[in-house]
């Protein structure tokens, strides 16, 4: 089953006064399935962050159109915008974006609250998801109070809270230790394996690896793509052939 | 370095904070050129010769002294604002290479320009609107004041000094501010965690209890002459509470609701709740410091306006008739005089004299219940009495007859400590033919006593068989007449060494009196404003650019820029209207006490009072509101613009 369907994305930045127009993404179209685990890489200013933005429908594309489930980010209303965002996407960001003045289990509970939704549904919601990611202990604390690994995983409990047709992870393990981002990867396959899609932007070869897919993306349009044949197989080395072929083209490696 | 480039740095810096800084600068020229105005005012000429004009000399004296002080606490709380804001850029300019002493004279070379477009402003709008002012106040005294449309030198040199040594201290706090944080610390500016504050429940119980104590007082106070103690008491129990609630209710209340899981997961509650714990936490005594402000705003334009509105009623209750002319009975002959001439030009100012009472008497102060508090009284003699009442009693020598407008004093005898004598009283009065005076406005209750010419009490009348002799009447007549004549006695009063009470005359000096007090009232209430409206409005801006982040980081995780807007609205309309609120209520207890206080005045219209505190309060509203509206927008625009930029996911 189809759940994200990118069609032709195309966006031009237009500097503020004008002049001149930076391409950020030339025509890209690839297609998610139900369940899938797709990492999507590049280089500093490659354009990905400029497309999972879009992905997210925090900005709009140039040209070109994105499907959920569907549906086309251009017919949904402004006003309905968030809340469609809330009830489909759920989000993890490199740094974790989780509120200091909410304790940890209001972070994970404030798209439900957002939603409205009823008091005894955020119950039921929150325990499981909370013991599956290991933080019951942590619900009275503050974002300040726990390490950056815990704070990634209240972070993730909050974008599955609203059971997601997608997670969109921006740089996951950015701000993380390696043992953290261990963890948090190893979660991630987890809730994959449960039937979890998610799209996960990175830079870190170790992090795509744990993907079943991998896009990579070079000055705004798709270079290459790895997949796995099974789930076992570790695609690491060939992620590693296609990044020294990205920056074999002409230009130096950051 | 070169001077060139810190000219241009601290130029492009004042551009690029416009924003930030223009309400300062703009509260800097309203104080400067209110400040000339008071100055010019306390030195006009006019002022020192008419009748009252001292006391408005005084008060304008006084209001240059109160507008410097709050000059200096209020510019240099807004400053710290702007300072707070601007350490970020300073670290900036600290790592790019300026050392302290050249960021030093960036922002001397600021301060300088700031201070001397400010004070010139003031100083050209505060000349430029004297005249205005000074018709103005010749309007509320009464009295047309003299305009000779020059620069007072001597209020523009004062006015240039009092500001130059205010930003000279605001600068040393600046500079202050940048010598002990170090770099990386500027950097950060004010970005640094906040732990989640916690609730004093004591403190919260303590401020809760103080409050109705205070109120208690205030509704206690009976006389505050006496009940001092109770007044200021009342004030310092509300004022500590005001601050307890603020800074320890506020957080302990917003707990409570968060405690109430039904209530607090809602989608209206969840982020405003939230966000105005540490809203509180933060701004808990700027808030407690504007609800003061606001009170004492709200408590000096109830006085001075129902004061002034209350002239006349204030002259009705202190005198019982147009003229009354007194004399000791020595001058007799000189009274006749007097009442002759009235009598004689009261047709050339077609007047009549109506209402005529003549009689004798004086005005002691003795002990007269032996309850060790002294009473005063009005001793009569029997003659006079019956002339006035057209009777014919007779009294035996230890006998008197007492009009008592209180039922402390009912004694069967009364004693007289200082002649050691008692006498009986035969009859308590029910009605006596003058009118009793302000018995009935509070605390100075006299005592009317009749005793026989030749009783036991003639050592009070004296040789010439009466103390003093008095001639009370009233005016029929146009208004302008009467006015003129009331002069024309008192001149001829005066010349003869008697003493004469005109209301005309006394309401004319209760008018410049009034009219000052007014006129010092609206001043003060104009700076009282500014002020609280720029702290409210750094407030909110500080905050907007503190929420910023966390709106952000709402919108990505689904909050719509509507929903986001309405709890932004909320927020603001809470942390703005609180102190207001609160003043008002504050107000509403310390009525009763503002009343009995104005009572010294003799001013006692209960419906003025409320009238003109809530003519007052409403006025302050809807300025108020007008603050309100502009600073949200700016707000808005800092913490949550309308960009679409606002919702990318990483820089």
């Amino acid at each position: 089953m189809r759940i994200l369907e990118v069609k032709n994305l195309k966006k031009i930045y237009k500097t503020r006064f004008g002049g001149n127009q930076v391409e950020a993404l030339s025509n890209i179209s690839f297609s998610i399935d139900h369940g899938e685990y797709v990492a999507i890489m590049g280089e500093s200013g490659s354009g990905k962050t400029t497309l999972l933005n879009m992905m997210a429908s925090l900005d709009k594309p140039t040209e070109g159109s994105i499907l959920l489930n569907g549906t086309t980010y251009a017919d949904i209303r402004e006003d309905q915008l968030s809340s469609f965002r809330r009830d489909h996407l759920g989000f993890v960001f490199q740094d974790f974006n989780l509120l200091d003045n909410f304790n940890i289990k209001d972070n994970i509970l404030l798209p439900l609250v957002l939603s409205g939704r009823p008091r005894n549904e955020m119950k039921e919601k929150l325990l499981p998801l909370v013991q599956i990611l290991g933080i019951e202990k942590l619900l009275k604390k503050y974002p300040y109070e726990i390490s950056g690994g815990q704070k990634q995983r209240a972070a993730a409990a909050r974008a599955l809270i609203t059971s997601p047709s997608l997670i969109l992870a921006d740089e996951p393990t950015g701000a993380l230790d390696s043992r953290s981002s261990d963890e948090l990867l190893k979660l991630f396959s987890d809730i994959n394996r449960e039937g979890q899609t998610i799209v996960m932007v990175t830079h870190s070869v170790r992090a795509a690896g744990c993907a079943s897919r991998v896009l990579f993306i070079k000055d705004g349009s798709i270079f290459s793509e790895v997949s796995k044949q099974s789930t076992n197989e570790d695609i690491t080395p060939k992620i590693f052939n296609v990044l020294s072929a990205m920056s074999g083209g002409g230009n130096s490696h950051e | 370095m070169n001077k060139k480039l810190f000219r241009r740095l601290a130029v492009t810096n004042l551009k690029k904070n416009a924003m930030m800084i223009l309400p300062y600068l703009i509260t800097c020229v309203i104080v400067v050129s209110l400040f000339y105005i008071v100055t010019s005012l306390s030195a006009n000429s006019g002022l020192n010769t008419m009748s009252g004009g001292n006391l408005v000399i005084d008060l304008m004296k006084f209001g240059n002294r109160l507008f410097a002080i709050l000059s200096l606490l209020f510019l240099l709380y807004a400053n710290s604002f702007i300072m707070k804001r601007r350490k970020k850029e300073f670290g900036l300019y600290h790592i790019l290479g300026l050392e302290k002493k050249h960021i030093r004279q960036v922002i001397l070379l600021e301060s300088v320009i700031c201070s001397f477009v400010t004070i010139a402003c003031g100083l050209i709008i505060g000349v430029g609107s004297n005249k205005f002012v000074t018709a103005a106040l010749s309007k509320i005294i009464g009295t047309e004041l003299s305009f000779t449309g020059f620069v007072s030198v001597g209020a523009a040199a004062q006015t240039i000094i009092t500001f130059t040594v205010i930003f000279s201290l605001i600068f040393l706090y600046d500079i202050r501010q940048i010598q002990t944080t170090n770099p990386a610390e500027l950097l950060k500016g004010g970005q640094i965690g906040e732990k989640e504050p916690k609730a004093k429940w004591l403190l919260a119980v303590l401020g809760l209890g103080l409050l109705l104590y205070g109120y208690t007082l205030s509704l206690s106070v009976n006389d505050p002459e006496k009940d001092i103690k109770t007044v200021v008491g009342a004030i310092v129990c509300v004022t500590i509470a005001t601050y307890l609630l603020f800074i320890a209710g506020s957080i302990a209340g917003l707990k409570l609701l968060r405690s109430h899981e039904n209530f607090y997961y809602k989608p209206k509650n969840f982020t405003l709740i939230s966000g105005m714990l540490y809203r509180m936490k933060q701004n808990a005594v700027g808030l407690s410091n504007i609800c003061i402000l606001f009170t004492a705003t709200l408590f000096v334009m109830t006085t001075t306006v129902s004061l002034y509105f209350g002239i006349s009623h204030s002259v009705a209750n202190q005198f019982s008739r147009d003229i009354s002319l007194s004399a000791p009975a020595s001058d007799k002959e000189k009274l006749s005089e007097l009442v002759k001439f009235i009598e004689k030009n009261k047709k050339l100012h077609s007047l009549q004299t109506v209402n005529v009472q003549q009689y004798t008497g004086g005005k002691f102060e003795d002990d007269l219940n032996e309850d060790s508090k002294s009473d005063n009284f009005f001793l009569m003699p029997l003659e006079s009495y019956n002339r006035l009442t057209s009777q014919s009693l007779s009294l035996a020598k230890d006998e008197v007859l007492v009009f008592s407008g209180s039922a402390a004093i009912h004694s069967d005898t009364l004693s007289f400590a200082l002649n050691k004598v008692k006498v009986n009283v035969k009859e308590y009065l029910r009605q006596f033919p003058l009118s009793n005076d302000y018995s009935g406005i509070y605390g100075l209750e006299r005592l009317y006593i009749v005793s026989p010419e030749d009783g036991l009490l003639a050592g009070y009348f004296g040789t010439d068989g009466a103390s003093d002799l008095y001639y009370e009447f009233d005016l029929a007549g146009s208004e302008s007449d009467k006015s003129d004549f009331s002069y024309t006695i008192s001149k001829m009063a005066e010349g003869f060494g008697l003493t004469v009470n005109s209301r005309f005359t006394f309401r004319d000096s209760l008018n410049v009196r009034f009219g000052g007090l007014l006129f010092l009232g609206i001043l003060i209430s104009m700076i009282l404003f500014t002020k609280t409206a720029l702290s409210i409005f750094y407030k909110q801006i500080s905050e907007g650019y503190d929420d910023q982040e966390r709106f952000k980081i709402l919108e990505k995780v689904g909050m719509s820029q509507k929903e986001i807007r309405s709890t932004i609205r909320r927020q603001i309309l809470i942390v703005f209207f609180s102190p207001i609120l609160i003043a008002t209520l504050h107000l509403c207890f310390a009525l009763p006490m503002v009343m009995k206080l104005l009572k010294i005045a003799f001013m006692d219209d209960g419906v003025l009072i409320v009238t003109s505190s809530a003519v007052s309060a409403a006025a302050l509203l809807i300025i108020y509101g007008a603050v309100f509206l502009l600073t949200e927008r700016v707000y808005r625009k800092i913490a949550a613009p309308l960009t679409t930029s606002i919702g990318r996911i990483t820089g």
